[in-house]
Formats: structure tokens, C-alpha cells, sequence
């Protein structure tokens, strides 16, 4: 048995002829220890299967199983990393990271839990930012001190929810490495969500692609065997990363135009009217006034 | 981190086009001028800018185009009020002009003019000795003094009955009638007990005023933001309450004004006469409190309503409990709305005090106002002009207070 199960789980929101289907069928299997990055385009569901695993929504039919238990809210075994950082504004990073120890901790000591908040911090060297607010934060440190948060619980899991997809390729190349030694140096089983294949395939063991949607399956699965600690410049000039690349983005791009095909099958009937013409059209009184038409050179 | 430091990251862009003279070691005008606008005094931002050298011709520009067009205006407006005075005119009473505000307030007539009341010599701040023909103050219709005389008098010549009585009872003691001493005593305690209760001086009316705005502000509070927080986090209680927030929210002070007299009659005692806690003041804070509580608990259930799914998300993950979901998210998130509630409140609140004041006859700048009117003569007409200021000035100062509040608590990038 998987460390993580997700069983055939589907998921829809809305109800009656509103109802839309985000999630249907979906079959993961995530081993202790692994990084596993899931791929797609934005609006497939992708945040629908992190919010999932977090416990944040549960599933209408299937189940999700974290170490053979299934999963009924959420747990502070799985930490989450949200795409829009989720800090509170009117508390600075120490305090951000503080309230997370305080709540996950609360029975050791004031000591001990200052010391777990400075370990955080440092682990993404934000140790120097420390009494600044959010709002005084650039994009790239924001994220850290979101991922600082989240390593703070001392997580099993750490759910990555597009946590770089705001920043700037450079923050984020930076990011992305201090992500990796986090999850070497502590060996949590990481879920990364991303919309950037040359992040999957530098960060992650396994990259499964989500189609396009709704609803949202998952796709054929690529194992990223590069040996670790891996070099960016290295792997991407090697042969077999341009392969997988081109697999990965074949398949992506396959299903965009199954989609658009099937979008484009439905024929819409336009109703048959002419456009007014301005100009000629005199409308009537608008709040005590009577607008003037506009002269134009055929009425002159 | 150093000042220096501070400037250099709060003006990076002037670094390259302009180098300041030097780095406002002591005086950064930048810094000055950026707390002045957060106390809700921008107008004098461009002073702090121009005392550091900062600019200073396009201070200067700035500076008299908000003094000029203000000052401008209000010239206007005096001049209206003063053509005002001189058309509407009744039999006992002529709308004073701000001549006669002006003597009103000071008690002296503004150099050049002739005097506006002949006969009356004393103004509502001016020392009654001022112009003092040596008459007896007690005719003078000046205020400050006044009052302040007659409540002397009236504490001299109480202590003198007191000591009066004492002698007697220790005579009538020592002559051996018990019952006539024991008399004797009980009037003593009787008029020992007695403070006065005439009217006020100006100077205190306005303390009282801003006291039983406080305090109904306070209770306001103390009501309106745990209601406001059950609206916002509860739909079902939010709609069981609509109905009665929207229903009383319209009510005039001057319709609760007997319901709440009728309640502070029923639950609370009597007070001793020196004690401040009158009666008519819990009435008046009372009426306050009705009147200014429905800003504060509707924005208050809004602001929590409002409060970003993603926090709440944090609160989720978290597990945190109720208790600190609000207290470490949603309040700290809403505080924003609700010192917004609380600052139309305190307006809401101080326009109702005067009304209340007048109704209640709290010894507030209400009673005041009621009571010149009472008089009904020009001078007393000028003396409620005065008030009028009065009330909009600490109106304005109260409002000011409560933005500087709100600009605290609130934090700088919202959308985090």
C-alpha cells in the first residue's frame, strides 16, 4: 500500500444544472519520501486535488488515504503552501511562523518553540527580514516566509500549491533550490503543483500531467530519473530531458486541442440582428436630460 | 535600522535626478510630512516639507493654494452672514452677525465697530472683570465668571449656615436640651450635604459633553462589535437580526429619548447631587448609545463577513479553534471596518448628544444651547452661534482622533 491513495476520486461543484465536474476518476498512488509533480494548464483542477489532500474539501465519491487513513479535514501531517502566500498582513514574519508553532506545539516550551519559529526562518534565509511585515516583503520572500509557516509544523506531507508561479524566473530558480535541499535535508514527501514543465522536470521524481478539463483526469505519468543532487545547466543540456520535455508538452498540447476540438464541434447559432447605428438612433430621456444625437457628416 | 538608511529606501527614484543636500540626519521632511497626512493634518505636510528645504517653491504653491481657496471661502461665508443679520429681523430678536458671535465669545467688541449690546459687558470665555463697572456679578450676563461666582457664594454661605448650626447644637447641648441640639444637628447634616446646582460654566458644559459622549460611545462599543462579529460569522443569526437593525436604525434621538428616560428612572438610584453620574447623564449617553451603535455593528458585520478566504484557509489548516479564529484572524482582519463603524459612530454620536443634552437637561453644550434659547435675546441668539462652532470644532477634533485610529490599525498592503 501507497503511502498516499487517492482512489477514484471525483469532485464537482456547484448543483442541479449548474453543477460542473472538476475532478472525475482520479487514481495516485505517492510513496513515502517522493516528489511528485503535477502538471497542467491553469483552471483544470489542479488546486481542486491539492485542496483534497490538504482536507481543505472532500471528495463526492472515492477517497483520499494518507498512511491508510482516510482523510476527513484537514491535518497538521500535511502542510500547505498556497499559491498566494496566505500571510497575514498585520503580523510580521516572526509572528507569521510563530502562530503556526504556537497552534502545532502548543506544549513545549516558550524556549523551544522560539527556537523551532528561528529555525524555520533561517532554513529559508529569511532570518534578516525577520520583524518586517508582508507588505514590506518582495514576492520571492513572501513565498519563503509562507514556506517557513508550513515547514514549521514539522509536516509528514508538504502540499506545494503553485507556490512560484507569481514570482520572476530568477526568484524563483532560487526558490526552487532552496525547496529541494528543504525536502533533501528533512525527507518530506512533497506534491508540487505547477504550470512549468522545466520546474517538474528539474524539481520532481515523477511528473503527472492533468488533462484539460472539466473534468480533469490524470495522464500518462514521466519518471524524471536524473540522479540528484541535479544541475540545472547539466540536465537540461542532456538528451534524455529533451525528450521527456517533448513527451510531457505533446501530451499537453494533444489535449488542448482534443479540447478546443470539442469546444469548436458545438455550433452557435448568432441571432439574426443588424447593429444600430448610433448616429440615427435618438434615445429618450436619461435622468433629466435628453442626450443630443451626435452630428455626423451624412446627417450634416 | 538606521534613519539614513530609512531615507534612502523611502526615496529611491530622487536619489538619481536630485541629491538631497544632506541626508536630514535629524529632520527627514519625507518622514515628517508622511505622519502628518497619517494624523489626518496634511494640510501642514507641505510646512514640514519647506522647514527641510524640500522643494520649497512648489511648497510654497501648494501652500497657498489650500490656504487661499479656503480662506476665500470662508471670507464669503462672512460676509453672507454678516448681510444675513442685517435683513432677518424680528421683534425681540435680530440672527446676530459675527460681530456679535465675536463679542459673544471674548466679551469685547472688534476695534473700530461700536459696542453690539450696550448694557452687557462680559463674554463666554472673558473674565467678567474685564470691563467690571462695579456692579455685582451676579447681574453681569457674562458666563465664565459668573457661574464660577455663584457657585463660590453658594458654597461660602453654606458653610456659614453649617457653622451656625454646630454653634447652636454645642449651646443647646451644653445648656442641657438634647432634643433641640439633636435638631439643630440633623439641619446641620442637611445643608452640609448640599452642593450647587446651578448652571455650569461654559468651559465645563463642553467637558460634560465630551464625558457623556464617551460614555455612550463606549457602551456603543461594547454592544455593537461582539453583535457585529455574531452577524458576520453567523448568516442564520446575521438574518435574525437584520430585520431589527434595519427597523431601528432610522429612529430620531428625540423618539428614544423617553423610552431610555424612562428605563434609566427605573434602574438607577438616585444619585448623590455632587456625584457626576447624574441621571440625566446616563439618559443622555443612553440616547447616544442607541443612535451610534448601527455604523459600528454594521460594519463590523460586514468587515468580518469579508474577512479573505485565504486567511480563513490559514485558520483551517491550522485547526485552530473558534475561539482563536477570531481573536487571531477575523478580528485582526476586520479591525480596519470596524474602526471605520467606530469612527461614523462617534459622529453619529456627537450630532445626537445635543439633541440629547436638550432633552435630558444634562449639563452638556445641549442644556446650553436649550437655555439661551430659553432667553431668547439677540445676545443669548449670538451665544448659541458661538456654541455651534464649538460643537463643530470638537466634532471635527473627535472625528480626527478617531482617523488616526483607524489609520493604525490598519495595515499597509491590504492584499496579501
Amino acid at each position: 500500500m501507497a503511502y498516499i491513495e487517492i482512489n477514484d476520486v471525483s469532485v464537482g461543484f456547484g448543483s442541479g444544472t449548474n453543477r460542473v465536474e472538476v475532478l472525475k476518476g482520479i487514481d495516485l498512488h505517492i510513496e513515502k519520501g517522493e516528489f511528485v509533480a503535477l502538471l497542467g494548464y491553469s483552471g483544470t483542477g489542479k488546486s481542486t486535488l491539492m485542496n483534497l489532500l490538504a482536507g481543505l474539501i472532500l471528495p463526492d465519491k472515492g477517497e483520499v488515504l494518507v498512511n491508510g487513513e482516510r482523510v476527513t479535514g484537514p491535518g497538521r501531517d500535511r502542510g500547505l503552501v498556497f499559491q498566494n502566500y496566505s500571510l497575514l498582513p498585520w503580523l510580521d514574519v516572526y509572528r507569521n511562523v510563530e502562530l503556526a508553532v504556537n497552534e502545532v506545539f502548543p506544549h513545549e516550551s516558550k524556549v523551544s518553540r522560539a527556537e523551532r519559529v528561528k529555525v524555520a526562518i533561517e532554513r529559508v534565509n529569511l532570518t534578516p527580514a525577520t520583524s518586517k511585515k508582508p507588505g514590506e516583503l518582495s514576492g520571492g520572500m513572501r513565498q519563503r516566509n509562507s514556506v517557513a509557516r508550513t515547514l514549521s509544523m514539522n509536516p509528514e506531507i508538504l502540499l506545494l500549491d503553485e507556490p512560484l508561479s507569481a514570482l520572476d524566473a530568477l526568484t524563483r530558480s532560487v526558490i526552487q533550490d532552496q525547496i529541494l535541499s528543504i525536502w533533501k535535508e528533512l525527507d518530506q514527501t512533497t506534491i508540487l503543483i505547477t504550470n512549468d514543465i522545466d520546474e517538474g522536470l528539474y524539481m520532481a521524481d515523477r511528473i503527472i500531467p492533468i488533462s484539460v478539463g472539466p473534468p480533469a483526469t490524470l495522464g500518462p505519468e514521466t519518471i524524471v530519473c536524473s540522479p540528484r543532487p541535479r544541475d540545472r545547466r547539466e540536465i537540461m543540456s542532456s538528451p534524455e530531458y529533451q525528450v521527456l520535455r517533448t513527451d510531457v508538452i505533446s501530451y499537453l498540447l494533444a489535449e488542448k486541442e482534443r479540447e478546443r476540438a470539442a469546444s469548436s464541434s458545438r455550433t452557435v447559432f448568432l441571432p439574426n440582428i443588424r447593429p444600430l447605428d448610433i448616429s440615427r438612433h435618438r434615445p429618450g430621456w436619461f435622468l433629466g436630460f435628453r442626450p443630443q444625437p451626435r452630428k455626423t457628416i451624412q446627417s450634416a | 535600522m538606521s534613519i539614513t538608511a530609512l531615507h534612502a529606501t523611502t526615496s529611491p527614484a530622487d536619489m538619481g535626478e536630485r541629491k538631497p543636500k544632506s541626508p536630514g540626519f535629524l529632520y527627514n521632511p519625507n518622514r515628517v510630512a508622511h505622519s502628518l497626512n497619517q494624523l489626518g493634518l496634511g494640510y501642514f505636510s507641505p510646512f514640514a516639507r519647506l522647514i527641510g528645504n524640500d522643494e520649497p517653491r512648489k511648497q510654497i504653491r501648494v501652500i497657498m493654494h489650500n490656504t487661499l481657496l479656503p480662506v476665500m471661502a470662508f471670507v464669503g461665508f462672512l460676509f453672507f452672514w454678516a448681510l444675513m443679520s442685517r435683513t432677518v429681523q424680528t421683534e425681540s430678536v435680530t440672527i446676530p452677525g459675527p460681530h456679535q458671535a465675536y463679542y459673544a465669545l471674548t466679551g469685547k467688541a472688534i476695534p473700530g465697530l461700536p459696542h453690539p449690546f450696550p448694557g452687557n459687558v462680559a463674554g463666554l470665555t472673558a473674565p467678567y472683570f474685564v470691563e467690571n463697572d462695579g456692579r455685582d456679578p451676579k447681574s453681569i450676563n457674562g458666563f465664565a465668571r459668573a457661574e464660577e461666582l455663584a457657585e463660590e457664594n453658594y458654597v461660602k454661605s453654606r458653610d456659614e449656615r453649617v457653622e451656625n448650626f454646630l454653634e447652636k447644637s454645642r449651646e443647646a447641648a451644653a445648656a442641657g436640651d438634647l432634643e433641640k441640639a439633636g435638631k439643630y444637628r440633623e439641619n446641620l447634616l442637611m445643608f452640609a450635604s448640599k452642593t450647587y446646582q446651578g448652571n455650569k460654566t461654559f468651559y465645563s458644559q463642553i467637558l460634560i459633553s465630551l464625558f457623556t459622549v464617551t460614555i455612550g460611545f463606549i457602551i456603543a462599543t461594547i454592544v455593537a462589535v461582539p453583535l457585529g462579529i455574531l452577524c458576520g460569522v453567523s448568516p442564520g443569526f446575521n438574518i435574525a437580526m437584520n430585520p431589527l437593525i434595519q427597523l431601528f436604525k432610522p429612529v430620531s434621538p428625540l423618539a428614544w429619548f423617553p423610552i431610555v428616560f424612562v428605563l434609566t428612572t427605573w434602574g438607577i438610584e438616585t444619585p448623590a447631587s455632587d456625584s457626576i453620574w447624574q441621571r440625566a447623564l446616563w439618559t443622555s449617553a443612553g440616547v447616544v448609545m442607541l443612535c451610534s451603535l448601527w455604523p459600528t455593528l454594521i460594519n463590523t458585520a460586514v468587515g468580518v463577513a469579508s474577512v479573505d478566504k485565504d486567511h480563513l484557509n490559514v485558520a483551517k489548516v491550522l485547526k485552530l479553534s473558534w475561539m482563536k479564529r477570531i481573536s487571531k484572524i477575523v478580528l485582526p482582519a476586520s479591525l480596519p471596518m470596524i474602526f471605520t463603524g467606530l469612527r461614523l459612530s462617534i459622529g453619529v454620536g456627537w450630532m445626537v448628544l445635543i439633541a440629547a443634552d436638550m432633552m435630558a437637561q444634562n449639563q452638556g453644550l445641549g442644556k446650553f444651547v436649550w437655555d439661551m434659547y430659553q432667553n431668547g435675546d439677540t445676545m443669548s441668539t449670538a451665544q448659541i452661534i458661538v456654541a455651534v462652532f464649538v460643537i463643530g470644532i470638537v466634532g471635527f477634533f473627535l472625528d480626527r482622533i478617531m482617523l488616526v485610529f483607524q489609520r493604525l490599525v490598519t495595515f499597509e498592503d491590504q492584499a496579501v
